[in-house]
């Protein structure tokens, strides 16, 4: 369970990016946040995986309150949260399937249950005959789908995607959405902050529209342009 | 996060990985700490050697007087006498000019045949070699000598007194000067060592931040992430520390043969200091890769 209390954030250059916003996201939940530019969708993301800690209000992820977390504990919080990059990320000297592998290694994971659970996600994610290419020879729908694949390998209970389909073909944007479906599904709690119009408004999942530093909208099987 | 043995791999793989990819900086690093490591080894060589050679000096408790030499016999005789009466004196041995030169001749072995020139016209005087029983009455041993020379059978008797302290106090002012600039060097030395450590530790998390970034998406500690940058603090340390502990050996071992040659001073072995250097440059050299490094990640853990 995500909760936003009453969340406000101000930058130390005074920009109020968040203005008292209350937001409850549950478990296994598919969310679409969706606003323009500026509306503070980035600095939800931020918060949530406090990079940025909320100037007033109190965020609660599962037993994690944010907003008083030490920074010790972030590493702990962070496991908990898969991310996935408009930009995705990905180091280029590494294959698609050392990056996947990449993300385990740091938790201090065994040699074998890396080896297992890379080949698993790569297969989920279709790129198991990509596992030895390096970004630079793949697609950027494989790209985003390794991101994707790195973000899960972990095991993580929610997974937020920053405009994952802003950098892909309008046939793989379908693709990696379906594919955060099929996560949703597995009983991932998934956010996905985009801009793009027709994919909210085909789903039909729950919309949140941010405005200004505001949530104006909040509705099951909403559409994107409803405010 | 478990710990794992293999990690102990990765972190030297990123490690040296740094080390190369910067290597200019990584160059300038263990220049600038070799060069740290030999003043501060020398200045410690060379205080160590003198303080022993001080010590040497007044642990020698003896004072030698130079008779005049027009004195007769009978006149050294009388003086000896009333100096050995004295409290503090153990013992006074005459040791005539004959002997002195004769020693003299014995001492510079195969070039000794030269002072034959002056056994008819001998430059040497008579010397009265005091042992003495209390070092803390020297001064007083010294001015009754004095004392001595001023009566009338022992007038002008004393031609000069060599008591060594006069030797023993200019040494010491000049290791005082020795330590204090050396002691500012260091200083200076040490944080300028710091200082482009911390550079070159900025600068292998800079060429390494995609990494370090999706590392802590992810989640991976502190530690983890910081660790191999400590690392190679430790290692551009370590790798100074055993060049300049070298250099030191090697040097020190040509300059000792040079100096101990000529018989002017005691130089002390290097093996008596072994155990001590060793432990100074490995912990000074590890300690400012670590100390710089740690420093470099201030505003990581800040974040």
């Amino acid at each position: 369970m995500i909760e936003f209390n009453n969340v406000s954030k101000v930058y130390p250059n005074g920009t109020k990016a968040l203005k008292n916003v209350d937001l409850e996201i549950k478990d296994g939940e598919f969310v679409f946040v969706v606003g323009a530019s500026g509306a503070g969708k980035t600095t939800l993301t931020k918060l949530l995986l406090c990079e940025e800690r909320p100037s007033g209000g109190r965020i609660m992820i599962d037993k994690f309150n944010l907003s008083r977390m030490s920074k010790f504990k972030i590493p702990k919080l962070r496991r908990t949260i898969g991310i996935v990059f408009q930009d995705f990320r990905l180091l280029p000297n590494m294959t698609a399937a050392e990056n996947i592998s990449f993300a385990m290694h740091v938790l201090g994971e065994s040699k074998k249950t890396i080896k297992a659970r890379v080949a698993n996600f790569l297969r989920l994610v279709g790129l198991e005959h990509k596992a030895d290419c390096k970004p630079g020879e793949l697609s950027g729908g494989e790209k985003q789908r390794v991101a994707l694949a790195r973000a899960l390998v972990n095991n993580p209970n929610v997974v937020i995607a920053d405009e994952p389909t802003a950098n892909v073909d309008p046939y793989m944007a379908i693709e990696i959405i379906e594919l955060l479906l099929k996560v949703n599904q597995l009983g991932k709690t998934v956010i996905v902050i985009t801009h793009n119009v027709n994919l909210v408004n085909y789903y039909k999942k729950r919309v949140i529209t941010m405005k200004e530093g505001q949530v104006v909208s909040d509705k099951q099987g909403g559409m994107f342009d409803e405010v | 996060m478990k710990f794992r043995f293999y990690n102990v791999g990765y972190f030297f793989r990123l490690a040296f990985q740094g080390i190369f990819r910067n290597s200019i900086m990584s160059l300038t690093t263990v220049f600038v700490l070799i060069s740290t490591l030999i003043v501060m080894g020398s200045t410690w060589a060379l205080t160590t050697n003198i303080e022993y050679n001080l010590q040497e000096i007044n642990t020698y408790n003896k004072i030698v007087v130079f008779i005049t030499r027009e004195t007769e016999d009978h006149t050294t005789s009388l003086l000896r006498e009333k100096i050995q009466r004295l409290p503090s004196v153990e013992s006074v041995e005459w040791v005539t000019k004959d002997e002195v030169l004769k020693d003299l001749a014995a001492n510079y072995g195969d070039y000794g045949d030269i002072l034959q020139m002056y056994d008819d016209d001998n430059p040497c005087k008579d010397e009265l070699i005091i042992t003495y029983t209390d070092s803390s009455r020297v001064t007083d041993l010294t001015y009754q000598i004095n004392a001595m020379n001023e009566e009338e059978e022992t007038f002008g008797v004393v031609d000069k007194i060599n008591d060594r302290r006069e030797v023993a106090e200019k040494i010491d002012s000049v290791k005082n000067v020795v330590v204090l600039v050396c002691t500012w060097l260091m200083a200076l030395l040490f944080v300028v060592s710091v200082f482009i450590i911390m550079n070159t530790i900025k600068l292998a998390v800079f060429s390494r931040r995609e990494e370090v970034s999706i590392m802590r998406y992810v989640g991976a500690s502190g530690f983890f992430v910081a660790f191999p940058f400590v690392l190679e603090g430790i290692i551009l340390g370590a790798f100074s520390s055993l060049t300049s502990f070298g250099i030191m050996y090697y040097g020190y071992q040509l300059l000792s043969k040079a100096i101990g040659d000529s018989g002017l001073i005691t130089v002390l072995p290097f093996s008596s200091m072994l155990r001590e250097y060793v432990i100074f440059f490995a912990g000074v050299g590890i300690g400012l890769g670590v100390i710089g490094s740690l420093l470099s990640l201030r505003k990581y853990n800040r974040d």
